[in-house]
């Protein structure tokens, strides 16, 4: 006999879930499923498409993101035409990347996980979103405001709109930068970094008036993927994909075309989104997280000289080698917005991004392609067969937020077993539920490419029967 | 922007906003009225929008506005609700107007879909999601929102203009059909 609880719809993330959680009679939790409840197609529907339209078609998987499934989908779609493009196009294709990490990092900071930091995660659900915080903490929200508005700029800057720009294409890109552009964003960049500092500050005191039950409510161990250079650094453009064990110990460092060598995928009956895992380990043991903490976990550095600083003092506070807590996504996730800011000045400083139109012709050279980068969710991974006329026959795609599937549902589990006792279950606990998926920041709509809108339910169930359902 | 008093949440008019078969791009594209947001909020209390506030039903409001292609039987619940709960409804973006992107699905079959995309791309221990409760089910094709509900206004583009979205709300609170025209009017 068993007891569900569900909440659904799961809110202030991106994209459709919900979370059961099933008790024994004795009121103990025995089981939870963290479900994603919707399913678009992409990858169905691009077969016997021109591949050369995956940049435009696939960056509409997602609005968060768009930009990541452009560029996954262009690199493949360069590997298929057997093309090496301009330098320039590569400092372009990574400028306008960073433009997007920073705003999503922006978006999933301020606007949906601050409430719960700076309100607590018991404050009234009416005041728990970002009116709230500017009424709390307006400065605060503020500044969110500003960060996010710049990295969309830096995508208008290049691809004219700020959601959906059309700008990486095979073989390259279809402009450059506006000089008159980059020394206006120059400009606009110079009081951010002061702000991110300042908040990783504030996230230190906020974490430090946690309770430990709080901080430490989905903490466990898993493995850590990201791309890295051949420093071994922090890489979101274009690199090897890194996958290190719950120690920081390397396990895999591979070319990204190999990843299928490595990583398995299984789908379950309850969820629209799949389980990644290590193959080597298997589907149990073979769990991974990507993201901010993934790829901070798994690099050995930063290249840009204030966020290897606060990556610094970050690793300082790690017991080991890895920071296994997920509420230090948080904390990682600034650190990235730093490195953000930081590249894109060095970026506008390169004069190759003010150079001609570099895309270069492309034709289909090779029947298959992979392209793969880092999402501001984590690793993304396109991959295409074509025929020789450059018609798609196969698309695979593994989306940041599926590797991360496995560790979402670890986390609810987690936090169901340290908050839950009994059927009755106050409000803030079910929003700490949520929260331990907000951490992760999913992109839903992305994530099962496949459908998108991400509020969470939950449901409380004993032995298939409904006792309670959380639809705030 | 005006330093102001706090809201008098009773004042203001309603919105909620749903996200059915979409990206959420158009929830972003609002979001890129940036600082404007907060004057808006003046103005206008957001009942439900599943990316900031946390209410999780469909709420009574002034106007309604939903993104996304209808493709599931969920997205046809919440559409009615919205429908049966706001007075005046928007749809929002090429999805919710024309069908959008989602749309090239309809040539295909959706159960063999879903079983290409967990069984045939999945290992061998893997499970179909078509047949289990917790996931709605598809429907056969992906559809414009009026096709299931009466709408009030359409905004077509992919996503709009947050300029337009914020012109469109403009114009409903005071009683007015928003005109979205000429360089506002955007296919794509």
């Amino acid at each position: 006999m068993s007891k569900k609880q569900v909440i659904d719809p799961v809110t202030r993330v991106e994209g459709h879930g919900k979370i059961t959680i099933e008790l024994d009679d004795d009121g103990e939790v025995e089981d939870t499923q963290f479900h994603v409840t919707e399913f678009r197609g992409f990858e169905e529907f691009v077969e016997g498409r021109p591949v050369w339209e995956m940049p435009e078609i696939t960056a509409r998987i997602c609005g968060i993101c768009p930009v990541s499934h452009q560029l996954a989908a262009a690199k493949a779609v360069d590997e298929i035409a057997g093309v090496e493009i301009p330098e320039g196009a590569k400092k372009l294709r990574e400028l306008l990347h960073m433009g997007q990490v920073l705003q999503s990092h922006a978006l999933s900071f301020f606007y949906l996980s601050s409430p719960d930091l700076v309100l607590g995660y018991d404050a009234d659900p009416e005041k728990r979103n970002i009116e709230g915080v500017l009424e709390e903490n307006p400065q605060l929200a503020e500044r969110g405001i500003d960060l996010r508005k710049f990295g969309q700029d830096v995508i208008a800057a290049l691809g004219d709109k700020k959601v959906h720009p059309d700008f990486a294409i095979g073989g390259g890109v279809t402009n450059t930068l506006d000089p008159e552009d980059g020394e206006r964003l120059r400009e606009q960049s110079e009081e951010l970094d002061t702000y991110v500092r300042e908040t990783i500050d504030l996230l230190q005191e906020i974490f430090a008036e946690m309770d430990d039950d709080t901080l430490d409510y989905a903490t466990y161990e898993t493995g850590y993927m990201g791309l890295v250079n051949d420093e071994g650094g922090l890489e979101h453009y274009d690199g090897d994909i890194r996958l290190v064990d719950e120690d920081g110990d390397l396990l895999e460092e591979i070319d990204d075309s190999a990843y299928a060598d490595i990583i398995g995928e299984r789908s379950k009956e309850w969820s629209y989104l799949k389980f990644p895992y290590y193959k080597e380990r298997g589907f149990e043991d073979g769990q991974y997280r990507v993201g901010p903490l993934g790829r901070l976990n798994a690099v050995d550095q930063l290249s840009t000289p204030q966020a290897q600083a606060e990556f610094e003092r970050y690793m300082d506070a790690a017991d080991g080698a890895v920071h296994e807590r997920s509420t230090y996504y948080h904390w990682a996730r600034l650190i990235e917005i730093l490195y953000c800011i930081e590249r894109i000045r060095e970026l506008l400083e390169n004069d190759a991004v003010y150079e001609g139109v570099p895309n270069v012709p492309t034709k289909p050279e090779n029947n298959n392609g992979v392209g793969v980068i880092e999402a501001p969710r984590g690793t993304l991974i396109h991959e295409y067969d074509v025929d020789d006329d450059g018609k798609v026959t196969n698309a695979d795609f593994i989306v940041a937020t599926t590797h991360n599937n496995g560790a979402m549902n670890k986390g609810v589990r987690t936090a169901a077993e340290t908050f839950v006792d009994g059927p009755e279950i106050p409000e803030g606990t079910l929003n700490k539920m949520e929260s331990v998926i907000r951490c992760y920041d999913p992109c839903l709509s992305c994530s099962t490419h496949a459908i998108g809108d991400m509020p969470l339910e939950v449901t409380i169930e004993r032995d298939g029967e409904v006792l309670d359902e959380v639809s705030r | 922007m005006s330093k102001t008093e706090p809201p008098q949440q009773d004042d203001r008019a309603t919105v909620a906003t749903v996200c059915l078969g979409g990206c959420s791009g158009c929830h972003m594209e609002f979001l890129n009225i940036d600082h404007d947001l907060v004057d808006l909020l003046e103005d206008v209390k957001i009942e439900a929008s599943h990316m900031i506030v946390d209410e999780k039903g469909v709420p009574e409001a002034d106007i309604g506005i939903a993104e996304g292609v209808v493709t599931n039987e969920e997205n046809v619940e919440v559409a009615e609700e919205l429908r049966e709960n706001c007075d005046t409804v928007v749809a929002w973006g090429d999805c919710a107007a024309l069908r959008g992107i989602m749309s090239l699905r309809n040539d295909d079959d959706p159960d063999e879909m879903i079983d290409e995309v967990y069984l045939d791309k999945a290992d061998e221990h893997s499970e179909s999601p078509r047949d289990d409760v917790p996931v709605p089910a598809l429907l056969e094709d992906a559809r414009p929102l009026d096709e299931y509900i009466d709408v009030d206004v359409y905004i077509p583009g992919c996503p709009p203009d947050a300029e337009v979205m914020a012109h469109g709300i403009e114009a409903l609170l005071e009683g007015e059909r928003p005109e979205i025209v000429d360089e506002k009017l955007q296919y794509d």
